[in-house]
């Protein structure tokens, strides 16, 4: 930076100086920091943070008065004229305004002194700091700058009902089998997500037993996933499909899991062809969830729990159990059954076992 | 050019329908006056004013009142098109307006007359279309015209269905996020 381009930049910031008093610089420096931590923690997007400070109306879901913001703004403004008057002192200045604001001192550390470099490339009308130190990084990322307008982007005017009938449109199964349109969708803006995860997490289909655990360790927070809030509240349909993926048992553990933290469950499909699955598991989504309205089950069993095969004792042990009577009342209350098992147990048995579901629909 | 010709033939055809049912004389048709936000006004006959859901509960609350409505919230531009639409639509059986029947039958097809009406939503102020798409979009919410908001929410989802993060992005003028926002968004 040549020196001729500072000079208009530190006499614009002279120019105001009789707006920086000793009195009101700390307040501005901390109001100024205050709004660069709010900022950082905020929801807030740069473009209703840009909105906020043009029009001094209150940002949706965000906290503080207008005046705040504009008081903020001005703090913002100050912090830069002192820091053009800093510029013109040179090298003595940095260590003037130490002196005067110790506060100040503090707050910026040695990095911020090469922000005046940028000022010249702004009028002092501008509150955004062109090049900031690592401190005021946010700043230029946010670019806090009402007097560079850009069009607002229509993305975030549209209102959630019209994005979730927008988005409803998108449904797979209904000519759209495309789950990536979801996942663009959320990622778009954060106005979308909410109404994009909604949907994005309607219905999960799992092609291997590996996918389950996974799963399960994310709709229990244990794993970090592209989730939005609630997003296992939103789970309607849970298809597990496994064709010839190896001859373990599910695990049972899993199962509770997925089932416990999917409280909206409505229809559940599941296929296996070499998988073995436990009674239990499969009755558990039945005991936590009683409005389950949906049920497909093509698969093969021997077994009610681990260490538990498929016996005439077991199976009355577990019809007269808490969740095995729950299981047979959600059968009772579905709207839609699929029942079939294909086991190694006794062949009366597995005869029983279907004849207990069946019965439960006719009741 | 084939579209072109078709589409001129099309909203000739809907201005045509108005135009029957503004100078029949044989019978009164009742008429009413909108006048919108920007202080444009419009005379539309009641029919067409009655695929409104908020028009026919407006009509039923001030029966036998020959004020002009004011329509707060719609744009001069806006309401042009809808009842553009709702004069072509308002005679058209085969096309539900309610609600049920249009979530019934989702596989529905957008029609030839609705596409080439969707494509005619010109830039207005030099703004991309997508934006009037919205504009209408939420005119539509607001004036509760089951029909058209299938319409133009089945025509925005058909803009941004298949295309990846980036594009959509472009097309709704939202500003790349830096990489602490994006952060926060996938968080």
């Amino acid at each position: 930076m040549s020196a001729a381009s500072l000079q208009p930049a530190a006499a614009g910031a002279s120019g105001h100086s009789e707006l920086v008093t000793p009195e009101d610089y700390p307040a501005a420096v901390a109001a100024t920091m205050e709004l660069c931590v709010t900022m950082l923690e905020s929801r807030a997007t740069k473009r209703e943070l840009e909105g906020a400070v043009e029009k001094n109306v209150p940002i949706r879901g965000w906290g503080p008065h207008p005046s705040m913001i504009r008081r903020w703004a001005r703090g913002l403004w100050l912090l830069k004229a002192r820091r053009g008057e800093a510029a013109e002192a040179g090298g003595e200045g940095e260590g003037a305004a130490e002196a005067e604001g110790s506060e100040a001192a503090r707050e910026l550390p040695s990095g911020a002194v090469p922000v005046v470099v940028g000022l010249d490339e702004h009028s002092d009308t501008h509150l955004a700091i062109a090049d900031p130190g690592p401190l005021l990084s946010s700043f230029s990322a946010l670019s806090l700058s009402p007097f560079a307008p850009r069009r607002q982007s229509v993305a975030g005017t549209v209102p959630i009902d019209i994005l979730r009938t927008i988005f409803s449109w998108l449904r797979p199964g209904y000519d759209y089998p495309r789950i990536q349109t979801y996942v663009a969708a959320a990622r778009v803006c954060r106005c979308w997500t909410e109404a994009a995860v909604e949907y994005l997490w309607e219905n999960v289909l799992m092609w291997d037993p590996d996918d389950i655990d996974e799963f399960a360790k994310v709709v229990a927070r244990e794993q970090r996933c592209f989730l939005g809030p609630a997003a296992p509240a939103l789970i309607r349909r849970l298809l597990i499909h496994l064709y010839d993926t190896g001859e373990e048992h599910l695990d049972h553990a899993a199962f509770g899991v997925i089932a416990m933290n999917c409280r909206s469950l409505r229809s559940v499909d599941i296929t296996t062809t070499s998988n073995l699955m436990h009674l239990f598991s499969l009755g558990t989504f039945f005991h936590l969830w009683p409005n389950i309205v949906a049920l497909e089950f093509k698969g093969r069993m021997d077994s009610i729990m681990e260490g538990f095969p498929l016996t005439v004792d077991a199976l009355n042990t577990f019809w007269s159990g808490e969740v095995g009577t729950a299981f047979l009342q959600g059968i009772g209350r579905l709207k839609a059954l699929d029942f079939s098992i294909d086991s190694n147990a006794p062949a009366d048995i597995v005869t029983a076992l279907c004849n207990a579901v069946h019965g439960a629909t006719t009741d | 050019m084939f579209h072109r010709a078709n589409l001129r033939n099309n909203s000739k055809n809907g201005r045509s329908q108005v135009g029957q049912n503004r100078n029949s004389k044989k019978k009164p048709v009742a008429k009413l006056t909108l006048i919108t936000e920007d202080n444009e006004s419009f005379t539309v006959c009641k029919k067409v004013a009655e695929m409104s859901m908020f028009f026919k509960n407006m009509l039923q609350d001030t029966e036998g009142i020959p004020a002009p409505f004011i329509v707060p919230n719609v744009s001069g531009y806006d309401l042009k098109k809808i009842i553009e639409y709702c004069s072509y639509h308002c005679l058209d059986t085969d096309c539900p307006n309610d609600n049920d029947s249009l979530r019934s039958r989702r596989d529905r097809k957008i029609g030839h007359w609705d596409e080439t009406f969707v494509r005619n939503i010109i830039n207005k102020d030099g703004d991309p279309v997508i934006d009037n798409l919205v504009g209408l979009t939420k005119a539509a919410y607001f004036l509760d015209i089951p029909g058209l908001i299938w319409l133009m929410t089945k025509s925005i989802a058909n803009t941004i269905d298949p295309k990846p993060i980036a594009e959509i992005r472009e097309i709704f003028n939202v500003p790349v996020p830096s990489e602490r926002e994006e952060e926060i968004l996938q968080r």
